[in-house]
């Protein structure tokens, strides 16, 4: 139960990682997590470590690269860039979000029309 | 894919730096509180409350900081890791209890493993040639004989054309010959006669030059030879130029065409090959000189079993058209690296049976006492699993823990197990090295039988160790943990101690203690069986440490048996060498005498006027030609009638014997005396042969070497003397030193080498020596028994002290309730011990039943044999180390104070 629901979580989240890497350029944990409660709504209660859990896989994949710089308040803070593995990877995934959430929304459709 | 690949690699990294990039991880998560505390103070939060709300936000920091770990590492690696230190850990803990465990597993290893390393190289031989399965031998089975039977050139040749299956056959016949390089000294060296076309089947190509080919195969071809890689070296000092040079054999020189390889020492263990060349091409079966084997490669496409169907068929057409040769004879035929051992010792599968279920009873009682020592152990153990399990350990991370540290144990006892081996297995490579090396003519141990710890048996020992953790680790801890035992805290604070297993502990103690009676009673009657024939031995002084033996033999002389019929003119020069040998030795200062025998061998004899219809009751004698001095050398009076003189025929001549005490005890009643006649008996057609021989005298017994199922001992055999004449072709010389008997050796063959340069004094040994040799095996049994007997005592000490201790620490609490509700001690003594009794006790029965049975069926030595004192002191013993074992328990048990017994409730 827990680890199907982790696991949809899990995808969604590199990919929407991903995706504000792709948007917003460079950016630092915080700056993501705050990125990503904003764009929610709050509506996607994401603890907020989860986002580091996630990011340490991203690097592994080589999808995104690390470097230590400083932030706009002046403190030291850890960079996340995409790469071009990561953008190629964004871009077969969002394919596969659209294709996927497009049958969903067929399979849902006819119920909803009650 | 790629993605993933690039994963495990920074996994791995991450497993191999942790550090680094936890300190990385925490920095990042430091500066992400930072900024998240900044940011909600900026909108107007109190530092408190902000810092609060960042944190929450974020997440369980310590939890974040193990999940953060176990995704950048490889978990399940780190996690095995920690249960090897925490196995480790807990065998310090207990250090008796890891002792005593470690000892007794390694003492199974060191058994299943010794057994396997000091076996499979005849169990499993394997040649070290190309396609060494291929390779065949052929020899004759003689039915009648139950034994090897004669196989010469002439059944070769027919082998060679009538047999499809096989490729390629010839045969070898093996000497040891006597050879020089130029005018150097002589030694003797293992030589064979080969056919050609076996160089080409083992396929082994040569270090120098060219094996030998089928033109040296031609009656009256070149005398050519190729020698061995050793040989090369120590007798040629490596030169690379050696081809062309000469190497003589017997006096004649060979060229020598060719080096092997090292290491290769075909057919068995040889390092000189000359041409087997047959007298010509149409020798039919049975005819030509006698061969050893016959060899060949399977055909492309055939098997031993369709190698062996053809084989029977042309077996039974030599039969039927050799009738006089073959009638008794079955070929039979085996791979080559097998093929000298089914050849020759037929009943070896029996003796490895029988030692399979040895080893098996054996191991049975070291399994039995391993698993109680592993059933105390882990009884005692269900608190920590009950805390740990209630901590939040999964049932999996229990039982990986518990398998890590049998694992542990394991390795501690496979390490113990090869220092246990080392010893024995080492020795007896170089016993069986040693004893080919000096081994009379052409016997000894095949080349390619390697006794050694190799590859294999580290193998098998893993295979046993991963084994024994899966038994001992794996298997306790799911019963540990299985739902029953898991019923949480609450059972543990229900019992001080533990499983409650009452009546198992009863039967394991009464199992425990039989099995180790009925194995120690067996092999204790062993063992005493042996001292005391050793013992008696020792007291007995038959002076052979004066007496300096050794066997004359002559180039081209095989083994000592009369293969090679001799001319009576080379016989005659051949006692005139010998003789001529005993006269200058009998001159020199350090000889007070020197006399020559030949050798014996034991016959069914004939006695006059006595019936030989009943086969079953002929007397047997060895019979044995002896010089005439031989009694008078070997210090043995004539009792009756008189010594051999010099007029006396010797050989087929002899018409006179002397028979000794032993003789006459055996066929005394048979009324046979001074003046009456016996005569040698074909022991296959039961009539006599030969003439009649006359007893003219009767001499006091020889002790010789016995070693029977019983244990050695010296024994008198029948025999009847005879004078030794000129014909015999091998002759063994006795020599009664004056002083040191090895000083005579150096004389002797000086002496021997002046006179003829193809004699050969071989192996000079005191009777003594020759006797420590025939004891050797019996030796090594007994250490063996020893060893054995001294694990299971070992074990079964341990194992019953340690369920003893735990059935008694099982009843802490019951004892210290009975104390404070006004019990004596010494009743609570008393029960205690009158149980423990009652379980050693029927134990102990047990084991002397079982012991007594088991000696009869299997062992030579009945346990009872010896009197009852041995078993009764080995059972009392036990008995006794099983009470003793109480002892500790009980003391504690009594001085828990009775409060605490009753809060324990």
């Amino acid at each position: 139960m827990s680890e199907n629901r982790s696991s949809i979580l899990q995808g969604t989240l590199d990919l929407m990682v991903l995706k504000t890497l792709e948007q917003m350029g460079p950016l630092h944990g915080y700056a993501i997590a705050c990125r990503l409660e904003q764009i929610g709504e709050r509506a996607l209660v994401v603890n907020q470590g989860t986002v580091y859990l996630c990011l340490v896989r991203l690097v592994q994949k080589r999808w995104v690269t690390t470097k230590w710089g400083t932030s706009d308040n002046n403190r030291r803070a850890k960079y996340y860039t995409i790469t071009r593995a990561g953008l190629a990877q964004l871009k077969a995934e969002m394919e596969n979000w659209e294709r996927i959430a497009g049958v969903i929304g067929r399979v849902l459709q006819p119920s909803e029309s009650h | 894919m790629r993605a993933s690949f690039f994963r495990l690699l920074a996994r791995v990294r991450g497993f191999l730096r942790p550090d680094d990039l936890d300190r990385d991880f925490d920095a990042e998560l430091d500066a992400h509180l930072e900024a998240a505390e900044e940011a909600r103070v900026r909108q107007g939060m109190s530092r408190e409350a902000a810092r609060r709300e960042a944190r929450v936000e974020l997440g369980g920091l310590t939890q974040l900081r193990e999940e953060g770990r176990g995704a950048r590492g490889l978990p399940w690696l780190s996690g095995a890791w920690l249960d090897v230190k925490l196995g480790v850990r807990l065998l310090a803990k207990y250090p008796g209890l890891t002792l005593v465990s470690t000892v007794a597993l390694a003492i199974g290893i060191a058994i299943v493993a010794g057994f396997y390393a000091g076996t499979n190289f005849f169990v499993n031989p394997s040649l070290p040639v190309p396609d060494e399965d291929e390779l065949v031998a052929i020899w004759n089975h003689d039915i009648t004989a139950a034994d090897r039977g004669t196989q010469t050139v002439g059944d070769m040749l027919a082998l060679r054309d009538g047999l499809s299956s096989v490729d390629d056959a010839g045969a070898f016949a093996l000497y040891q010959r006597v050879v020089a390089v130029a005018d150097g000294p002589t030694r003797l060296v293992r030589t064979a006669q080969i056919s050609p076309s076996l160089f080409r089947i083992v396929r082994v190509p040569p270090h120098l030059g060219r094996a030998l080919v089928e033109a040296d195969e031609r009656p009256g071809g070149p005398d050519v030879a190729v020698i061995g890689f050793e040989l090369w070296q120590t007798d040629f000092g490596g030169d690379p130029g050696v081809l062309g040079r000469t190497i003589r054999l017997g006096g004649v020189p060979h060229a020598v065409v060719g080096v092997m390889p090292e290491g290769f020492a075909f057919p068995l263990r040889e390092q000189l090959w000359t041409p087997l060349q047959p007298a010509s091409g149409s020798l039919r079966p049975g005819e030509g000189t006698n061969v050893e084997f016959v060899a060949g490669r399977l055909a492309p496409g055939a098997t031993l079993e369709t190698a062996e169907a053809e084989l029977r068929l042309l077996g039974e057409r030599m039969e039927a058209e050799h009738p006089l040769t073959h009638a008794r004879l079955r070929p039979r035929i085996a791979t080559y690296a097998r093929s000298f051992l089914q050849a020759n010792e037929p009943e070896l599968p029996v003796l490895m049976t029988a030692a399979r279920v040895s080893i098996g009873i054996i191991l049975l009682v070291v399994a039995v006492n391993v698993g109680t020592l592993v059933y105390a152990r882990n009884a005692s153990r269900v608190g920590e699993v009950v805390v740990r399990s209630a901590l939040g350990a999964s049932r999996r991370r229990i039982v990986l823990q518990m398998f890590a540290e049998a694992l542990v144990l394991g390795s501690l006892s496979a390490a113990m197990a090869l220092a246990f081996m080392f010893w024995p297995i080492t020795t007896l490579g170089d016993l069986l090295d040693g004893a080919s090396g000096q081994a009379g003519g052409t016997g000894g141990v095949p080349y390619w039988f390697e006794v050694g710890i190799g590859l294999d048996t580290i193998v098998l020992i893993a295979g046993l160790v991963v084994g024994s953790a899966v038994l001992t680790g794996i298997l306790p801890a799911l019963k540990l943990t299985s739902r029953r035992m898991g019923q949480g805290l609450s059972r543990l604070q229900d019992q001080s101690a533990g499983l409650r297993f009452g009546k198992t502990a009863t039967a394991v103690v009464v199992v425990q203690v039989a099995l180790s009676v009925a194995l120690l009673t067996v092999a204790g009657a062993q063992i005493w069986t042996l001292v005391q024939s050793f013992v008696e031995m020792e007291a007995s002084d038959i002076a052979s440490e004066e007496y300096l033996v050794a066997d004359l033999r002559w180039d081209l002389t095989p083994g000592g048996d009369a293969r090679v019929d001799l001319r009576p003119d080379d016989l005659q020069r051949r006692a005139r060498t010998w003789r001529a040998l005993g006269q200058r030795l009998s001159e020199e200062a350090a000889v007070r005498g020197v006399t020559f025998a030949s050798g014996g061998a034991a016959r069914p004899f004939a006695l006059e006027g006595v019936s030989t219809a009943d086969r079953e009751t002929m007397p047997w004698s060895y019979l044995s030609p002896i010089e005439p001095n031989f009694f008078e050398t070997f210090g043995r009076p004539i009792l009756a009638g008189r010594a051999f003189g010099p007029v006396d025929p010797g050989g087929r001549a002899a018409r006179v014997a002397i028979v000794n005490e032993e003789f006459l005890r055996r066929t005394g009643s048979r009324g046979v005396a001074l003046g009456g006649h016996v005569r040698q008996v074909d022991p296959r057609t039961g009539r006599p042969v030969g003439e009649p021989l006359e007893i003219v005298g009767v001499v006091g017994d020889f002790l010789g070497l016995d070693i029977t199922h019983q244990g050695p001992g010296w024994r008198a055999y029948p025999t009847i003397y005879v004078p030794l004449g000129d014909a015999a072709g091998v002759v063994r010389i006795s020599i009664h030193a004056a002083g040191d008997p090895s000083s005579v050796v150096g004389l002797m063959r000086g002496v021997a080498a002046e006179l003829d340069p193809t004699l050969v004094v071989h192996q000079p040994a005191t009777r003594a020596e020759r006797d420590e040799a025939g004891l050797f095996f019996v030796r090594l049994y007994g250490y063996a028994v020893g060893f054995v007997m001294f694990a299971v005592l070992l074990l079964s000490t341990a194992g019953t002290y340690s369920m003893m201790s735990f059935t008694v620490s099982q009843r802490t609490r019951e004892i210290g309730i009975r104390t404070a509700l006004g019990a004596r001690p010494r009743q609570v003594v008393t029960d205690v011990f009158a149980r423990a009794i009652r379980q050693l006790g029927v134990g102990t029965l047990l084991g002397l039943g079982l012991g007594a049975l088991a000696s009869n069926v299997f062992a030579s030595s009945p346990a009872f044999a010896q009197g009852p004192t041995l078993p009764l002191g080995i059972a009392a013993t036990l008995l006794a180390l099983g009470l003793l074992a109480c002892g500790r328990p009980v003391r504690r048990a009594l001085a828990v104070q009775p409060t605490e017994a009753l809060r324990e409730t």
